[in-house]
């Protein structure tokens, strides 16, 4: 009995490493054609690199500026997600304290907003802040809007998160005489940690990746992101692929890390945010 | 109103005002912040694409003029933009089963207790580390040089030309990419859910000699429906947007066969440079995308109580 | 549940009134921002533009922005804007490249308020669009006799002139020299095609000799701008009777299904795709692996224009010697289109008037100068596109193989204006057409299939 289990447990186990490495397919496609020449990934783009050639990388970081754009999308990345992290949990917070009508009116319409279909405002937003403001080419701008666009997905999580931390310990803090946002501050604050990271991991992961809002606003050299700079690698009609998968395997890199770091608590912070029960 | 009945001491006149002060102030410090950004950067800009809907801007001419609902007309009487609405849905409602099927079944297997769940939940998840154009990119060469190259030398005639040149099979192939994508973005949310079913649960159910599958059916199911309901209303907004991948793995091809909605909307407004109508088309999307997700969370709710 | 119900119903009635009520607002507020912003954009680059000559007794520094669509020349454009830096010190150039979104990025530039001083766009775009360009004139422009005249024509508009072109592409069959050679067994002259019969053997000698004849690349923008676009071209005739053959299809008055010039080339269409290197799957359209096959000799003729020569290029074990075959129409060798090439300017420089100050468009229209006029600019874009240069000055010489077949047509004075006119096709003809014409090609459409979808597309454009 014991080892018919076990012996299903293993076929279980290399079934699903099976499927995982299905998965991983175009993950291994785009490392390998790093090692080629454009002409090779044409020819035979699934066979393995005759040799290990970093030329491919050397171009990328030459060509796509690499390290400006690495250290522009690091300053939009960081500066929107630490934002949007701290003015979305409040808010997250407050509507699952204070059942208003005003808050529950604006979170059902920021859950609204989340099926607007981008290409409704971008050109509008584009309008404002570069026309009529006069900000374009600021990475800060890029950062702002990015806090504007993810609001409503963290709000949602925050929301459900916070509601799940018993009201009583709210009412501990203020009996100690704590106002609300010193309740949050030192009570909520470390508590939301697991969603916290969640969200920060979607969030940063969107930001950092961006091409379409990011090329609205920044179009000089000097202020291009990385998703930006892999298109340098374009030409009509075609593309200098492998250069440009070398340097998207460099852009990759970066998130992959923060992502493998932050991963432990994803799935903790969805447990308890969005899903309750 | 929970507030003032926690507050019941404090039922003085004077202090009633007070308080409304202070929730006010309470609302600034706390939503303030949040409600200005989502303003300026959603709610404004989006007012104001509505605007254009009734103009003939084309994006760049100095003279606009107004023109009424002429735009939204055009619209309704455009058999080629209802076309992409019925394929659009079709691939919709397909990207959503398969997805969510998918990534449930993939949160029950990494949930079970199986050796290296965290390498397993990590591996699902990755296609959404990268975005959507190169991963298309990636996935055209599979579909026209891979899939194609294995099928000849196998002699397979089902893979030995290209989906990506068969209107049915490249919209399948665009299925498959999407559901490829989401289904680990989903499990996720489905780990989440399986994990907050209680272990006493499925301890007594499996004392009872449940079989897995009934466990499954008559325990897990029903207890993350919340889950469920949020996949399903996420994966339906994202399938209703869906460009990235349209745009890199067909464009609209063969023959504009797969030109979903999203594409077809960003066609209009910067190929044929009829801005107004572009706009036009992306709020009848906007209009038909909210009845039908609210219809959803709705029905499924109902289901629920 | 029932406060379930009234959330919903504040939804959509919230909704809804945002669609109605503030929409109509809103709208208002579009109206007359758009209607008073031209009178504003003017009078404040006029205000700007004084303040700046006002100050400007010598040179006084100026900011301009240089918008390309030619994609993937971003080292021959960087290095061309420092050497015009280095001359001309008071001014510093902006270099902005399109990705996959050309329109899109030229309307969100002109959104927020920065509109290129220089653009290099399509003819259709530029036409679009000239409310907002500066024309260049002679008195300005002295430089402008150094262009050619007849490459002015697409840039022309009513008798202003608003770009400046830069190469010329020559398109039609590409042929692989070597290949060519063995199948007419000694030295292959392009001279001797002069039907499409003579055609037609040329193909079934090079099959005979195990290789592929012909290659059509299964993608819209091939198909539909340059091969569909023959049909609105010089066979018409000259550019009013293509004009008016164009207007004829938007009133629904031509019949294209029994007009003469389109199956003319459809015949010749159905010739290539008869003996398509692709036939077994047409419409994968992968130009690079079909540079690859044409580069090292698996098919004998491609069609596809003079600047295949930047896909050929890097290929490993590819031949050297390639020439460009004109698109037979007709059986007659006396038929002089059977022995023409197309050559279009398909992007000119053109300059803002709307967004950028007086001195910035002077200092626009000295970086345009600077590029069709300089020696060391010309040298550079000719070696970098492999193409030639409407240029009377011009004395760099075209490497590339393909480039000096259509030289040598030039020459020979066997082209004509691909275009003739900037608003013959509209902005998505080649999308929309290019689609049908793929269908087309697959096999999934007749002939008549194709013309009728032709056809529809016109008349709505009406």
């Amino acid at each position: 009995m014991v080892e018919r289990s076990k012996k299903k447990q293993t076929t279980a186990f290399l079934l699903i490493l099976i499927v995982l490495l299905l998965f991983m397919v175009p993950f291994f496609v785009l490392v390998i054609n790093t090692f080629k020449t454009t002409a090779e990934f044409t020819k035979s783009p699934f066979s393995l690199p005759r040799s290990f050639r970093f030329d491919n990388y050397i171009t990328a970081i030459s060509k796509m500026n690499f390290f400006v754009a690495l250290k522009n999308t690091a300053i939009i990345t960081i500066s929107a997600t630490l934002f949007n992290t701290v003015i979305s949990s409040m808010t997250g917070y407050f509507f699952a304290r204070k059942k208003w009508k005003i808050n529950k009116l604006i979170f059902m319409l920021l859950l609204a907003s989340m099926v607007a279909p981008f290409q409704v405002y971008m050109i509008p937003l584009v309008k404002i802040y570069g026309g009529m403001l006069n900000l374009s080419n600021q990475l800060i701008t890029v950062a702002y809007v990015a806090v504007g666009l993810n609001i409503p997905f963290s709000v949602f999580l925050y929301n459900g998160f916070a509601e799940g931390i018993p009201e009583e310990l709210d009412e501990a803090a203020r009996i100690d005489g704590c106002g609300m946002l010193r309740t949050f501050f030192r009570i909520v604050f470390p508590l939301l940690k697991p969603i916290m990271i969640t969200v920060m991991v979607f969030v940063a992961l969107g930001v950092w990746n961006d091409y379409l809002m990011t090329s609205l606003f920044l179009t000089t050299t000097k202020t291009k992101t990385l998703a930006l700079a892999a298109f340098t690698f374009l030409t009509n009609h075609t593309a200098d692929y492998s250069p440009m998968m070398a340097g998207l395997v460099l852009g990759i890199l970066p998130v992959l890390i923060f992502y493998l770091l932050g991963q432990k608590y994803i799935i903790e912070g969805v447990i308890s945010g969005s899903v309750k029960g | 109103m929970k507030y003032f009945s926690n507050n019941k001491e404090a039922s003085v006149k004077h202090n009633r005002i007070k308080k409304n002060l202070n929730s006010i102030l309470l609302f600034l410090l706390f939503a303030g912040p949040v409600v200005f950004i989502w303003f300026s950067v959603v709610i404004i800009p989006f007012l104001y694409g509505i605007g254009i809907t009734f103009t003939d801007w084309n994006g760049l001419s100095i003279n606009v003029n107004f023109i009424g609902v002429s735009n939204y007309i055009e619209v309704f009487t455009d058999s080629v933009f209802f076309g992409a609405f019925l394929k659009t849905v079709l691939y919709v409602i397909f990207s959503v089963i398969i997805s969510n099927l998918t990534g449930f079944l993939l949160a029950l297997a990494v949930t079970s207790g199986i050796k290296g769940q965290g390498l397993f939940r990590t591996g699902f998840f990755t296609p959404n580390i990268i975005g959507g154009i190169i991963l298309g990119y990636i996935w055209n060469f599979i579909f026209s040089y891979a899939l194609t190259g294995l099928g000849k030398s196998l002699g397979i005639d089902f893979i030995s030309t290209s989906w990506l040149t068969d209107p049915h099979k490249a919209l399948a192939a665009l299925i498959i990419v999407t559901a490829w994508q989401m289904s680990g973005y989903l499990m996720v949310i489905y780990i989440a859910g399986l994990s907050s079913v209680p272990k006493e649960l499925l301890e007594a159910a499996s004392i009872d000699g449940a079989s897995r599958w009934a466990v499954v059916k008559k325990v897990k199911i029903p207890l993350i429906r919340n889950s469920i309901t949020i996949c399903v209303f996420l994966s339906i907004i994202r399938t209703f947007m869906s460009f990235d991948v349209n745009l890199s793995l067909t464009a609209g091809g063969p023959y504009k066969s797969t030109e979903l909605i999203a594409y077809k909307i960003y066609q209009t407004a910067f190929t044929k440079m009829d801005f107004g109508v572009g706009q036009a088309q992306a709020i009848v999307l906007f209009g038909i995308v909210t009845v039908i997700s609210l219809a959803q969370v709705y029905f499924t709710r109902k289901g629920r109580e | 549940m029932k406060k379930r119900m009234v959330n919903i119903v504040i939804i959509l009635v919230l909704i809804s009134a945002m669609l109605t009520g503030c929409a109509g607002k809103n709208n208002n507020e579009v109206t007359n921002n758009s209607n008073s912003s031209p009178e504003s954009v003017n009078s404040n680059s006029g205000n700007e533009a004084d303040e700046v000559a006002a100050g400007t007794d010598t040179e006084e520094a100026i900011e301009i922005s240089f918008y390309t669509t030619e994609t993937g020349k971003d080292d021959l454009f960087l290095d061309l804007i420092e050497h015009f830096e280095e001359t001309n010190k008071n001014i510093t150039v902006e270099y902005i490249a399109a990705g996959d979104d050309q329109l899109q990025k030229w309307m969100s530039l002109y959104a927020s308020n920065d509109g290129p001083t220089v653009a290099l766009m399509d003819p259709i775009n530029i036409f679009e669009n000239q409310e907002r360009m500066k024309a260049y004139n002679t008195t300005e422009c002295p430089w402008l006799d150094n262009v050619y005249e007849d490459s002015l024509s697409a840039f022309t508009y009513d008798g202003q002139v608003y770009g400046i072109p830069g190469t010329a592409a020559g398109f039609g069959l590409l042929y692989n020299q070597r290949v060519l050679d063995e199948a007419v067994g000694g030295t292959f002259d392009p001279a001797t095609i002069k039907t499409r019969s003579a055609l037609k053997e040329l193909f079934d000698k090079i099959e005979s000799t195990g290789v592929a004849a012909s290659m059509f690349t299964g993608v819209n923008w091939s198909l539909g701008a340059h091969y569909l676009g023959m049909v609105y071209g010089g066979y018409r005739g000259d550019v009013t009777e293509r004009v008016s053959f164009a207007e004829s299809e938007k009133n629904g008055t031509a019949d294209l299904a029994n007009d003469s010039v389109f199956n003319a080339y459809m015949d010749t269409f159905d010739l290539i795709a008869e003996y398509n290197y692709n036939k077994e799957d047409p419409l994968v359209g992968n130009v690079n692996i079909d540079a690859e096959a044409f580069a090292t000799g698996k098919v004998g003729t491609w069609f596809m224009g003079d600047w295949a020569w930047t896909y050929i290029a890097g290929i490993d074990g590819a031949d050297s010697e390639y020439g460009i075959l004109p698109i037979p129409v007709s059986d007659n060798e006396d038929d002089l289109f059977n022995t023409v090439i197309p050559t279009s300017y398909a992007k000119g420089y053109c300059i803002d008037a709307s967004q950028n100050t007086e001195s910035q468009q002077m200092a626009g229209q000295k970086f345009v100068e600077y590029l069709c006029t300089d020696a060391y600019a010309q040298q550079e874009m000719i070696a970098a596109c492999g193409q030639a240069l409407p240029y009377k000055n011009c004395t760099a010489t075209v490497e590339s193989k393909l480039g000096q077949a259509t030289a040598s047509y030039i020459e020979k004075g066997l082209t004509y204006d691909f275009y003739g006119t900037a608003d013959l096709l509209p902005s998505d003809f080649w999308y929309e057409n290019g689609a049908y014409m793929c269908e087309y090609l697959a096999g999934a459409c007749d002939r008549e299939t194709l013309a009728n979808n032709i056809a529809s597309y016109w008349k709505e454009r009406n």
